[in-house]
């Protein structure tokens, strides 16, 4: 497995270093290393940590909120050790984007592991949620260029065949994407009618 | 949150477990600190059996293997059952190997525990396999919907291309003939695009 950079997070010195050195066994490096009550996301941007490793007594709402907004910006495979959870808040920490959530379960001996499962999954749900992503990206685009194309047909009295070859022309020209051109001409369109 | 909650989520009493054990030992141990957390083993199989047809059969919530290492044969019957009849699957294994654990998630494992296996540690184990398993369906969901809905665009768009030539129509006019043929027919708009698209290529074709 690759060498990882991890972000620490951890209230106790002793598991601190503890984690630290059973990482390092694994040649994983700790890049920093902060508490559950400090700014996740400030600290993930600066490090640019590859996974996220925090071991707690009991995961807080305020803490799986700074989870799920490090998952919107900065996704990365991210573990919880937690001493203890209800079902109530495991479901919270997965939605949250955790990629391993160990209740009851931390040992040093099982922290690479752990984190190797981790990593492979976070990787496994990044691929589909990219091709989501791609296909929703695909599908919007579609839509402006219909709405591109239904204006010109409209304002310049084009068929459909025109007013698509007349997109694709300015796209070329401007060295712009038809997706581009498209959400252009749309923008220009409600800005001339709001004004009327 | 619900003071009686306390770590049984709902559904939990009475959730149908398949148990895959290569170690009749072990499985015995699996099974009684199964019942103890609340759940039912539906059914105990050991290794190397037809895994997709025990799913099929049993039609269990949660399947549960337990494994000195997961084999090929395994992990391909898993890559099957994940996408004809998925389900949370939870691994209990020795091997830390990368590449099995890669295989593994590939395979749409949704727990896979190195040797994490005490009885006490089951139901967490199991909470979060379903938690994850719930998430990862609905983003499989829209997935699936996204690549359809652009599908059915794409073939809407042909058939509207292909009315407006053979008509000599705008596609304003293209669009509304194919909806009105829709309705008529009591079918999807999507059906009568999929019709006018598979004769157009019918014909030309000859």
């Amino acid at each position: 497995m690759m060498r990882l950079r991890i972000l620490l997070v951890t209230e106790r010195h002793e598991r601190a270093l503890q984690i630290e050195r059973a990482l390092a066994a694994a040649r994983h490096r700790v890049v920093a290393t902060i508490g559950p009550d400090d700014d996740l996301l400030f600290y993930a941007q600066s490090a640019r940590p590859d996974a996220v490793i925090a071991e707690l007594a009991a995961p807080s709402p305020d803490f799986l909120e700074q989870l799920r907004r490090l998952d919107e910006q900065l996704p990365c495979a991210v573990v919880v050790f937690a001493a203890r959870s209800d079902s109530q808040a495991t479901r919270a920490a997965i939605k949250a984007g955790v990629s391993s959530y160990v209740v009851d379960g931390f040992q040093a001996a099982r922290i690479a592991s752990v984190l190797e499962a981790a990593f492979a999954r976070f990787a496994e749900l990044q691929s589909l949620r990219n091709q989501r992503d791609e296909a929703l990206a695909k599908l919007a685009e579609r839509r402006m260029i219909e709405r591109a194309k239904g204006i010109l047909m409209q304002r310049r009295n084009l068929s459909d065949h025109a007013a698509h070859a007349a997109l694709r022309k300015m796209a070329l020209e401007n060295g712009k994407r038809l997706g581009e051109i498209s959400h252009n001409v749309v923008t220009v369109e409600r800005l001339l009618v709001s004004q009327k | 949150m619900i003071a009686h909650d306390g770590g049984t989520g709902p559904g939990t009493a009475g959730m149908q477990v398949m148990l895959v054990d290569e170690s009749s030992k072990r499985a015995v141990f699996l099974e009684h600190a199964l019942l103890d957390a609340g759940y039912r083993v539906v059914c105990c199989a050991g290794a190397g059996g037809d895994l997709s047809a025990q799913v099929r059969e049993h039609q269990p919530d949660v399947i549960i293997i337990d494994t000195e290492s997961p084999d090929r044969d395994t992990l391909e019957h898993l890559c099957c059952i994940s996408r004809d009849q998925p389900r949370p699957v939870v691994i209990f294994t020795h091997d830390e190997d990368s590449a099995k654990i890669r295989a593994a998630m590939q395979a749409g494992v949704s727990a896979y525990v190195v040797r994490g296996l005490a009885s006490e540690r089951i139901k967490p184990v199991i909470d979060v396999a379903i938690a994850r398993f719930r998430e990862y369906q609905i983003l499989k969901r829209d997935l699936e919907k996204a690549n359809a809905n652009l599908t059915e665009r794409k073939l809407i768009e042909r058939a509207k291309g292909i009315v407006m030539r053979q008509r000599g129509c705008t596609e304003d006019e293209a669009y509304r003939a194919l909806r009105k043929l829709a309705m008529d027919r009591g079918k999807r708009l999507l059906d009568v695009a999929q019709v006018i698209v598979a004769a157009e290529e019918l014909l030309t074709q000859v």
